[in-house]
């Protein structure tokens, strides 16, 4: 199996909790409302995204002319994900910045602000979902490209200049994301757990390839209501949690009752008051 | 009538916000159970001094009212401070507890 990336579609932001879990567009990830869903929040507006080159000290062993042997100091450090919008996003802005989206001091207008003293960074899991061409069976699939500890700032913002012919995407904005090492999976599962075989059980970026792009939701259970409704339409009805729609509960894989792909609607047994439920499921992007 | 801010799972949405504010349905959206099958959206960015603990108390005695045509069916004591007295409706409040709510 080879695949070469082709284009980019959605891109996905949700906010990490302490504990590494995604917590949607959760602005303070550390206190959801239990019965809630929480769903990423997706950027239609992404051109590009560029990761800058990883960095991996070598260490080699030279003597009497000839090499003798090499190695590396360390594992390879990911390097920086530029990427690129060809919008302002008033909401995205506001929770890269730790600021809100102003519309009720002057009701016919949006206002947002830089925060030049913002005390703390807030944490986030991102992902990328890429389409790809398979070269060994010659299908098209996709790839999500999960940064599952990362930060976000804005690095330009847009200008505006004088258009005098025929253009596309001018005046982009642009952002970097810088990511961290995690013990946890965008999947809500401890890597520890999972069969990647990093050592120390760490990843700095993860890939899930398969037929559709891939989405993240988290459901905070309220410990008595047995259904919620996604943010999109899921497109397997799989519901055992290790194919297809993968489901996780406090980390670890399990079954829910049913998942409607028309409706959105994941039918499951309350387990606990708090307990969090994490999809990461395939979709066509299609609101119920 | 069914509030606008109230929608059932798999059968209908609401069109409003629990801030009372046009829902764009682009998958953007918070999703919040208030029981029965039950759901409001809750905004990204309420107003300033909203105060969400208390409309989400409203939306949920407002939806008792509208389903529940009896009297008082509860057996619970009067809440003098949050009760609205009713000769009509009663205002049992849903099962869902009051401080998991933000």
């Amino acid at each position: 199996m080879a695949y070469g990336y082709v284009l980019q579609a959605q891109m996905w932001i949700a906010f990490r909790d302490s504990n590494g879990y995604p917590m949607g567009a959760l602005t303070t990830p550390d206190s959801p409302v239990n019965g809630t869903v929480y769903g990423a929040y997706v950027l239609n507006n992404a051109v590009e995204f560029a990761p800058d080159a990883d960095t991996q000290a070598a260490v080699t062993f030279d003597n009497g002319g000839t090499r003798k042997g090499t190695t590396y100091a360390a594992g390879a450090v990911k390097g920086n994900v530029p990427f690129t919008l060809n919008t302002f996003d008033p909401t995205f802005y506001a929770y890269i910045t730790k600021t809100t989206v102003d519309t009720s001091t002057n009701t016919t207008h949006t206002i947002t602000t830089d925060n030049p003293r913002q005390a703390s960074t807030p944490k986030f899991i991102v992902g990328f979902n890429i389409r790809t061409h398979d070269i060994t069976t010659g299908k098209d699939k996709w790839e999500t490209r999960i940064y599952p500890n990362a930060v976000i700032r804005q690095t330009a913002e847009g200008g505006a200049g004088n258009v005098t012919g025929d253009v596309s995407n001018p005046n982009n904005l642009s952002y970097v994301l810088i990511p961290s090492e995690s013990t946890r999976s965008a999947s809500g599962e401890l890597f520890s757990g999972m069969g990647t075989g990093s050592f120390g059980s760490v990843a700095m970026v993860e890939r899930w390839q398969g037929a559709y792009p891939l989405h993240l939701a988290t459901y905070v259970d309220d410990g008595s209501a047995g259904t919620f409704t996604l943010p999109y339409r899921p497109a397997l009805s799989t519901a055992t949690g290790t194919a297809d729609n993968n489901i996780t509960t406090d980390g670890t894989q399990g079954s829910v009752t049913g998942i409607n792909t028309s409706t959105g609607v994941v039918t499951r047994t309350a387990t606990g008051a708090a307990d969090i439920v994490v999809l990461l499921y395939g979709t066509e992007y299609v609101v119920p | 009538m069914m509030d606008k801010r109230v929608g059932k799972h798999g059968e209908f949405a609401p069109t409003e916000t629990i801030c009372g504010q046009p829902v764009l349905h682009d998958g953007n959206i918070t999703r919040s159970n208030i029981g029965d099958g039950y759901y409001i959206i809750i905004d990204a960015f309420p107003p300033k001094d909203f105060d969400l603990k208390k409309a989400i108390k409203d939306v949920k005695r407002g939806l008792s009212a509208t389903t529940h045509k009896a009297g008082d069916i509860s057996g619970r004591e009067r809440d003098p401070e949050n009760d609205t007295p009713s000769n009509t409706t009663q205002t049992d409040e849903l099962p869902v507890d009051h401080n998991d709510l933000g």
